[in-house]
């Protein structure tokens, strides 16, 4: 069997303006006022990042704030197009990264249900067999018919999560979304979790919990400014992070290149 | 033709982004949907009054004339301003979930057409009862024309759509430009009555043989001119090829630019 998802020395590059030219006039007026002109810088959130993704696998991607992560779970995603190198995902991905994605206030819990199911393309037939499951897993109750906006950041969060789980793709790839709601919700997360996984899904994960990677992962990547630094099995590559940060005198910052 | 059928695939997702606009709109308000009718309704009535009663223009069946030519304006304009903001309007969205992108564009034109059908709905009756327009085969064509006036106002949001996420002022540009376009198209009179030195630029805006031959099928009972179906099939091919392909060309850089 192919990996499920394959990036061969993927590299992204943004551009960094000052001056930013959001305007049809700032444009003219910087033809004729020189220093009105964009300056710009590039920066590379990715560089030639390597790796493939076995089936069935769990594994997980950490490092420091800025070291690229959501980048490359983008460039993945099809959300992003790589500045080079390639990506190549054998399956039905679906990208967790964030919850709620497409939620309006205005709408009901139960109307942004079949909402924000859609944006990962399903159709009415299968929200609606998913719905009750979907509710009674965000243990919203009878809050589910009233407005979004009405709810705490921890309901939201619940529904959230709750809609993500009913999404049973391929492959997961999860950004940072695991720390969500009380011990109860976080444990039943994580039991959800666990069951995908022996269902013999594959995951790509995200994380600054370390301890999670150990635990529930089989391999890891260390990314730092963009680059992968350590690849491995989960426990070595989480060892060598723990030492990287021990002993991090020379900030972990990215690569700019003028 | 792979972008189409990821489009079709997530046809769902065009369908709850429309029924989420109909539904904000109408929400807490104690009319509803009738407050999107009601600026039209409100400036039909007095243009009506000024043109019939002040300028007296000698066209017969003055009202239900007018009333067609006001009711498409009032579709396209408000269909191609959206589409003007549609992506930065999302931009959260389109950072965190993977779907094509003319979702977007193609949700808030079909979003406009609703409210333009409720208003045909409502007045095409009374044209036909009281207003002069005459019952035959012929408006089938009506429904002819206006699927390809919705094609033409679709591929022309695909353009702007675009050019919206990269020059912000793009809205206000419309709004400058959409009251001159306004008063060069037939809304208020014919083609026939325009002097011989304004006819090629009167015969030169793509509304004009829309306009023209939904007129002449719901008032004088006769099918489109081949001249009219030879420039509404031009308009539909030069805008269709250029939306697409500027949509194309550049949808994978709106989740960074937006």
């Amino acid at each position: 069997m192919p990996p499920m998802i394959e990036c061969e020395q993927v590299s992204k590059a943004f551009l960094m303006r000052s001056n930013r030219q959001y305007l049809l006039k700032d444009r003219a007026l910087a033809m004729v006022r020189p220093h009105l002109r964009e300056s710009r810088k590039l920066f590379w959130a990715l560089q030639d990042v390597s790796f493939a993704v076995e089936p069935g696998e769990a594994f997980g991607v950490i490092g420091p704030n800025g070291a690229g992560k959501t980048t490359l779970f983008r460039v993945i995603s099809g959300i992003f197009a790589p500045t080079n190198g390639t990506v190549r995902v054998h399956g039905r991905l679906a990208p967790l990264l964030a919850l709620g994605i497409g939620f309006h206030p205005e709408l009901t819990g139960r109307e942004n249900i079949y909402l924000s199911s859609a944006t990962f393309g399903f159709t009415t037939r299968e929200i609606r067999a998913a719905e009750e499951d979907i509710i009674a897993f965000s243990e919203l109750g009878p809050f589910i018919d009233v407005p979004t906006k009405n709810y705490s950041s921890g309901m939201q969060a619940r529904l959230g999560f709750a809609i993500a789980f009913q999404v049973r793709p391929e492959i997961f790839l999860i950004d940072e979304v695991l720390a969500v709601g009380d011990a109860h919700f976080q444990d039943k997360c994580l039991k959800r979790l666990d069951a995908d996984r022996h269902a013999g899904r594959t995951f790509l994960v995200a994380t600054h919990g370390l301890q999670f990677v150990e635990e529930r992962c089989d391999r890891a990547a260390l990314l730092v400014g963009g680059r992968i630094v350590s690849i491995g099995a989960a426990k070595d590559v989480v060892r060598n992070y723990r030492d990287l940060l021990g002993q991090a005198r020379a900030p972990l910052t990215p690569y700019v290149d003028a | 033709m792979d972008r189409l059928s990821r489009l079709i695939a997530y046809s769902t997702l065009v369908k709850y982004l429309v029924l989420k606009d109909i539904k904000v709109k109408s929400r807490g308000t104690y009319l509803g949907v009738a407050w999107t009718l009601m600026n039209p309704l409100v400036t039909i009535v007095m243009y009506f009054v000024v043109f019939q009663y002040i300028f007296r223009v000698a066209i017969p069946n003055f009202l239900a004339f007018f009333l067609i030519g006001l009711l498409m304006w009032i579709f396209f304009a408000r269909a191609i301003s959206t589409a003007a903001t549609c992506v930065i309007d999302n931009d959260a969205m389109i950072k965190k979930a993977a779907f094509p992108l003319e979702v977007l564009p193609v949700a808030s034109v079909l979003y406009h057409l609703f409210n333009h059908v409720v208003a045909l709905a409502l007045t095409v009756p009374l044209m036909l009862i009281f207003w002069g327009a005459r019952l035959s085969w012929n408006l089938v064509w009506v429904v002819i024309i206006l699927l390809a006036f919705v094609g033409f106002s679709l591929a022309l949001s695909l353009v702007l759509a675009t050019v919206g996420v990269f020059f912000r002022d793009t809205r206000d540009i419309l709004e400058v430009g959409l009251p001159v376009l306004f008063w060069v198209t037939p809304i208020f009179y014919d083609l026939s009555m325009a002097p011989g030195f304004l006819r090629p630029v009167l015969e030169s805006n793509p509304l004009s043989p829309f306009i023209g031959a939904t007129r002449a099928a719901l008032l004088e009972a006769r099918g489109p001119s081949w001249t009219e179906l030879g420039l509404m099939g031009f308009w539909i091919s030069v805008t269709a090829i250029t939306g697409m392909w500027v949509f194309g060309r550049f949808a994978l850089r709106f989740a960074e630019e937006a």
